[in-house]
């Protein structure tokens, strides 16, 4: 059975990129083949910066005959039915077959249709797959019209056995696909022409071109250690990932070259001395374990130089050192011109405007100062801690470094911190009060980091709420919903208890209102919302907070219903409390007493909503409908509010936050209400007495509404 | 195109010569750098206006570049507030652009054999210009001598055909050339003799005292004032009736309405220079050159194709 190889050759395609490209390439030729009920075995996809490559394996040379049948006129029809229905097919009557479908007999025409030559198959497939592609980047080059994330060049596709080798003559971009490819750009020259995908892999290989991803990582790590472990005992390689995926992505031929970091350089802050390395060079980090410093790295050039690269390593050196040489001037610059004082440079922050409408960084750092010393006692930090951190959480985005190598705010701030002699608690709060920024962050855990960091959050929604500048759709351009779920993560990686988000937004609301009456022309604070929309803005928060919380609940694992049923409840703003209540629900809901608690509140629900909808919403305050025991008429009735009034008066008793002991008392109400269902008829003519059932049946529900809404669950 | 053996360049003024007789020979027009003060070799109209429209156009020329904030006196080794850009503008964007380009860096004294030439990616945007095209900035052995560009847009129109567009930092790709660390060390011309001179000697007195002018002594307030005036000039221009009675046919004033719009672009560089533009009033500012920019574009493009001048598409 024959085998498909198609290669995409093109200009540099960025490394980010290359990976998403393979996929969606093979995905949509893989659908086509389904499409036209084509059968193949495995598809592969392989990348290089200029190559998109497909194989799929086992495919046929000829697509199966089909034969389609199609329904005709019942039989007995006028004639002339029948004879329009076999002009339009261009069959004769002798052609016709009859069946019985739902009792009526029918006149049926099959037609056979032809396997085709597979070939055929794939070169539309391909076409129409590669005119469907939906690039989130791409581009037009010269006068064609045609879209790609990067000029394409030439197109290889192929169809082989073990006996012959046929080109699918694809047609894209003004290209028609041949048998034939380039190796690598420097090192090799003329065409390779391709019989089968082995010969492809030895060709390219020949050529200095290793089509396969994966096996350029492994060139990479073994040349690496390899040569360290020769030469250069003391080093180590500093293994980054991240960084190795993307620098696969930027090479056919990876030829990693050691090169020294100059002796002056190496007592940089060594996040410094990273990101310069990383951020922008591209290069693999190398630590000295006798030094404990950065002192090598390795640049992973494209080509086997006739030097051995020689010149390659000194070019890269040179553009090393002058970066180098440029950080360590800005750096020597900060510390000679920041006053040994630093919450002195809050003032300088006035000339940095935070957004527009909020004031400069100054008045910002202001409100994180207020929410912060707010903040400070439920985590039991010093107000005085709280408030240096919050004052000097933002000071470094005037210092030159920050300027220079914005991926350093925070991180400058906290060398600053030490170099004037902070308390280092501190300064760990200026540096990773920004954290988690993103999914792979780890969660500060010192609590004046913490601190500052819900502060600074809670001011960021606040903020842009009242400026009515709210994310909607894919779109977040002020990374609101980042800032939500670092407030969502703080708290629950932190088990912060009464944290309660109602109170402190509030604050900052007002503290926003407060200051746009002060604003001036310097720090000009222009709010999208009246007072008089305050509580709506404030409850707009907390919603748009919660809804991230279920989100990310819901992507750690548990329950959407079981999530809804804890969150979607009156006046719920603490996120630890919630999850607390989400653990103990999860945990119950398995047991026996669980299905009890579901059965009785799905049945007083039921009735509820049968007898008397919309009246017996659910309410927030326990016992709120009140029972007149003179109206009752049966002993199970009597024995059911017994029941209630000891449930009510054990949990009440309990823990506010102990949720399986609640849940567990009111579970024990299944055989009173079983018993009172058996036996007692509700819906009686007398309006008094059936509202005061029904009341019953309400408050019972309503022992743990100001906890959970039960009803949101139905799939337990 | 046949790669001719040229001579590894000297000194500055051979590695510019260069490029002038290797895209020359390429068949470029060789033009000369726009008598105006602009941030980019994009900023000459034989970039940004001919990019334009469907007519065929390849040209390559030097255009000294002024970027105000860049300035450290002439101190810093690869720093400064005015420098040479070699810029090529081929449209449409020929099949072997990427080669085309590579074989001027072999004119320039580059041997492929011993460097790391890569292509890293780098999506191109001129706010101000309502520009922006896909390509990368080339690395040699990790440093960017060049941006390579695909421009899908100017002025906020789409092009159609695609111009390609080559910018070389001259200084920066000269110095690597030559081997030299600090700019002003660099020979401008060969050395040894009465007439040699370093960039130094011509440009490091000009550095200190552009630096000076633009960070402190640029008046702020007269800054603004020409700010303004480019940008009514530019509309006014552009207002004028299309006839020109005095010929007595259509003779729109493209042109020098585009001038007021590459001044106030400048203008708007020293302001930004002197630190007075808060990130918004940055914004705004940028907005209305490229606002500029997109009226003069539009009326380059209803003359252009007027006129129906089609030059023969080069082979």
């Amino acid at each position: 059975m024959p085998d498909l190889l198609l290669e995409i050759y093109t200009e540099e395609i960025p490394s980010s990129m290359q990976k998403p490209l393979g996929e969606q390439l093979k995905s949509r030729v893989v659908d086509e083949l389904n499409e036209g009920k084509l059968e193949f075995g495995k598809a592969s996809g392989y990348s290089t910066p200029q190559r998109t490559i497909l194989f799929i394996e086992d495919l046929p040379w000829q697509s199966v005959q089909q034969t389609i049948e199609t329904k005709g006129p019942r039989v007995g029809a006028p004639e002339k039915a029948v004879n329009g229905f076999l002009k339009s097919r261009n069959k004769s009557f002798d052609e016709l077959e009859t069946r019985i479908v739902k009792k009526t007999e029918y006149y049926f025409l099959k037609e056979v249709v032809p396997g085709s030559a597979v070939n055929d198959i794939l070169r539309k497939s391909i076409s129409s797959a590669l005119t469907g592609m939906s690039l989130s980047k791409s581009m037009f080059w010269g006068s064609g019209r045609t879209k790609w994330v990067r000029p394409i060049q030439s197109m290889l596709c192929i169809l082989f056995d073990e006996e012959k080798t046929e080109i699918v003559p694809v047609q894209f971009a003004g290209l028609q696909a041949g048998n034939t490819t380039c190796g690598h750009r420097f090192m090799a020259s003329g065409e390779l022409s391709i019989d089968n995908f082995m010969d492809y892999r030895s060709k390219l290989l020949n050529a200095f071109v290793d089509i396969d991803p994966k096996s350029r990582k492994d060139r990479i790590l073994a040349s690496i250690q390899g040569e360290i472990h020769k030469d250069h005992p003391n080093l180590e390689l500093v293994h980054d990932e991240e960084l190795l995926e993307e620098i696969v992505g930027l090479v056919e031929w990876p030829v990693p070259i050691i090169g020294e970091i100059g002796e002056s350089f190496q007592s940089l802050p060594e996040e410094v001395l990273k990101t310069t390395i990383k951020v922008h060079q591209k290069y693999l980090s190398v630590r000295n374990a006798k030094k404990s410093k950065i002192t090598n790295f390795y640049a992973v050039a494209n080509i086997l130089a006739h030097d051995e690269g020689k010149s390659i390593i000194n070019g890269n050196q040179r553009v090393l050192a002058s970066r180098l040489a440029d950080a360590q001037f800005f750096l020597n610059e900060d510390l000679n011109s920041l006053p040994s004082n630093l919450v002195e440079m809050t003032d300088v922050l006035t000339k940095v405007r935070y957004s527009f409408g909020l004031g400069t960084q100054k008045d910002r750092v202001k409100r994180i100062d207020g929410l912060a010393k707010r903040i400070a006692p439920i985590l039991s930090v010093k107000e005085k801690d709280a408030s240096l951190a919050a004052h000097l959480s933002k000071f470094d985005l005037v210092t030159n470094m920050v300027r220079e190598f914005p991926e350093l705010q925070g991180v400058m701030g906290k060398y600053y911190g030490l170099s004037r002699g902070i308390e280092s608690q501190i300064c760990e709060a200026i540096e990773d009060h920004y954290l988690p920024a993103k999914a792979s962050d780890n969660v500060p855990e010192n609590p004046i980091s913490i601190t500052v960091g819900l502060a600074d959050r809670i001011n960021h929604l606040v903020g842009f709420f009242l400026r009515k500048e709210i994310p909607t759709g894919l779109g977040d351009p002020n990374a609101l919903r980042r800032a939500a779920l670092g407030i969502i993560r703080l708290i629950l990686d932190n088990k912060i208890n009464g944290f309660g988000l109602r109170e402190i937004i509030t604050f900052s609301v007002d503290e926003h209102f407060r200051a746009g009456n002060e604003s001036n022309s310097n720090s000009r604070i222009e709010l999208k919302t009246n007072i008089e929309d305050k509580k709506k803005v404030i409850e707009d928060i907390i919603n748009f907070i919660l809804r991230r919380y279920s989100i990310y609940l819901v992507e750690q694992g548990y329950d959407t219903e079981l999530v809804d049923a804890c969150i979607i409840v009156p006046k719920n703003d603490d996120l630890f409390r919630i999850f607390k209540k989400i653990e103990a629900l999860a945990s119950f809901l398995p047991t026996n007493s669980g299905t009890d608690l579901l059965y009785l509140d799905k049945r007083i629900s039921k009735i509820l909503l049968s007898l008397d909808p919309g009246k017996h919403d659910k309410s927030s305050e326990i016992n709120s409908i009140p029972i007149y025991p003179g109206l009752f008429s049966s002993s199970h009735e009597v024995s059911l509010f017994k029941k209630y009034n000891l449930t009510l008066d054990m949990v009440s008793r309990k823990d506010v936050d102990d949720f399986l002991g609640k849940l567990n008392e009111v579970s024990k109400l299944r055989t009173e209400i079983d018993n009172y269902f058996d036996n007692v008829m509700i819906g009686v003519d007398d309006q008094e007495v059936k509202n005061n059932r029904l009341n019953l049946l309400a408050n019972i529900c309503n022992i743990l509404t100001s906890d959970f809404d039960l009803n949101l669950i139905t799939n337990h | 195109m046949k790669t001719k053996e040229v001579a590894r360049p000297e000194c500055f003024q051979e590695v510019i010569l260069n490029l002038q007789n290797y895209w020359a020979d390429y068949g470029c027009l060789i033009l000369q750098p726009y008598d105006m003060e602009v941030g980019a070799g994009t900023f000459h109209p034989a970039t940004t206006l001919r990019s334009l429209g469907p007519n065929p156009w390849t040209a390559a020329y030097v255009q000294p570049c002024r970027r105000p904030t860049d300035g450290r006196y002439g101190d810093n080794p690869n720093r400064l507030q005015h420098y040479y850009q070699y810029q090529v503008i081929l449209k449409p964007s020929p099949s072997d652009f990427q080669e085309v380009y590579l074989k001027s860096l072999e004119a320039i004294g580059i041997d492929m054999r011993y460097h790391d030439i890569r292509f890293v990616e780098d999506d191109w945007e001129s706010p101000t210009l309502g520009a922006a095209g896909l390509g990368w900035e080339v690395w040699c052995d990790g440093m960017e001598i060049s941006q390579f560009t695909y421009f899908q847009q100017v002025c906020g129109i789409e092009c159609n055909p695609v111009s390609g567009e080559l910018t070389y930092g001259l200084e920066r790709l000269a110095m690597y050339v030559l081997g030299v660390d600090h700019v002003m060390d660099m020979p401008f011309n060969r050395k040894g003799t009465d007439f040699s001179r370093t960039y130094g000697d011509v440009f490091k007195r000009l550095e200190a005292e552009y630096s000076r002018w633009n960070f402190d002594a640029c008046d702020v307030e007269m800054t603004l004032r020409h700010f303004e005036n480019a940008e009514t000039a530019c509309e006014e221009i552009l207002s004028q009736p299309e006839v020109d009675t005095k010929l007595g046919r259509k003779n729109l004033m493209v042109h020098p309405a585009y001038d007021q719009c590459i001044k106030a672009s400048h203008l708007f560089n020293l302001l930004d220079a002197r630190g007075v533009i808060s990130p918004i009033e940055r914004a705004a500012m940028i907005g209305r050159v490229r606002a500029l920019a997109k009226q003069c574009g539009e009326a380059f493009l209803v003359s252009e194709l007027e006129e129906c001048t089609t030059i023969p598409a080069k082979e």
